[in-house]
């Protein structure tokens, strides 16, 4: 029956959809699982390492080269300033991205030497005749410095990858958080390894 | 056959890397404390990263939105 009237519409007013900002950036995320990771394999070398120096009387063996505890204390702290001047390149991006470079060329740089003097570390126990058969010590000294060092290797290339991006203008904050993640990472990590390996 | 052959004919081995060294206190000691590290290491990562995302979570929630 038609009164004439027509009929009210009906609708269903939706509340615009809520823009959701993801907790962290994909980039960070990935890194930080990846970070958990590796401090595990890390874990598990150290512990390993902390077995094998109970099953014999010296600790470490007797007529071998002896570790260079105080250059590497220096490399030591070459590293953690690296770190600290990645710390300040974040803060210094957060307010223009300009005014990171140079914390982040230190950092860069430091980071670089830290791989270099550990090479030539290597090349001197090397030459002293500290193989890696010498002894079970010096298996776990060229597996733990040396899976570490790869890290920093890797840190570095991305270090070096994100300054040349920042000088583009290209880097973005995500992955640069991205990054500083993993450089903090290798750089907290190691103190303990010198701790653990060297002293 | 075959099977029950490698059955009879192998000998005993040291499958586990911690038989050897159950004789010296050290050596014990040493696995306990690696097995607590261990076993506590990923739960304190995991806890401590989920931690804080919860509190990153908390503080973009209560962060006063954009225009």
């Amino acid at each position: 029956m038609d009164y004439g009237m027509s009929e009210p519409e009906l609708r269903i007013v939706h509340p615009p959809p809520r823009e959701r900002k993801p907790i962290v950036p994909n980039a960070v995320l990935g890194t930080m699982i990846f970070i958990l990771t590796e401090c595990m394999l890390f874990a598990g070398f150290v512990s390993a390492y902390a077995i094998a120096r109970t099953n014999v009387p010296v600790w470490p063996p007797a007529g071998q080269p002896r570790l260079p505890v105080e250059a590497t204390g220096f490399n030591t702290v070459v590293l953690l300033i690296s770190g600290a001047l990645m710390w300040y390149a974040g803060k210094k991006f957060a307010e223009s991205p300009d005014k990171a470079r140079m914390p982040m060329l230190g950092a860069m740089a430091l980071g670089l030497f830290f791989v270099a003097f550990q090479g030539m570390e290597w090349v001197q126990l090397l030459s002293a005749g500290l193989g890696l058969r010498t002894s079970s010590h010096s298996a776990f000294f060229y597996l733990i410095v040396g899976m570490h060092g790869l890290h920093v290797l890797c840190g570095a290339g991305v270090v070096v990858r994100q300054f040349l991006q920042l000088r583009a203008g290209t880097l973005d904050a995500e992955s640069f958080w991205a990054g500083r993640l993993f450089w903090y990472f290798v750089v907290l990590l190691w103190p303990v390894l010198y701790w653990q390996v060297y002293l | 056959m075959s099977g029950s052959a490698l059955f009879w004919l192998s000998t005993a081995a040291w499958a586990c890397a911690v038989c050897g060294g159950q004789d010296d206190e050290d050596t014990r000691q040493a696995f306990i404390d690696t097995t607590i590290f261990l076993s506590l290491l990923p739960l304190g990562l995991i806890g401590g990263g989920g931690l804080w995302l919860w509190r990153r979570a908390h503080e973009l929630e209560h962060a006063p939105h954009a225009p």
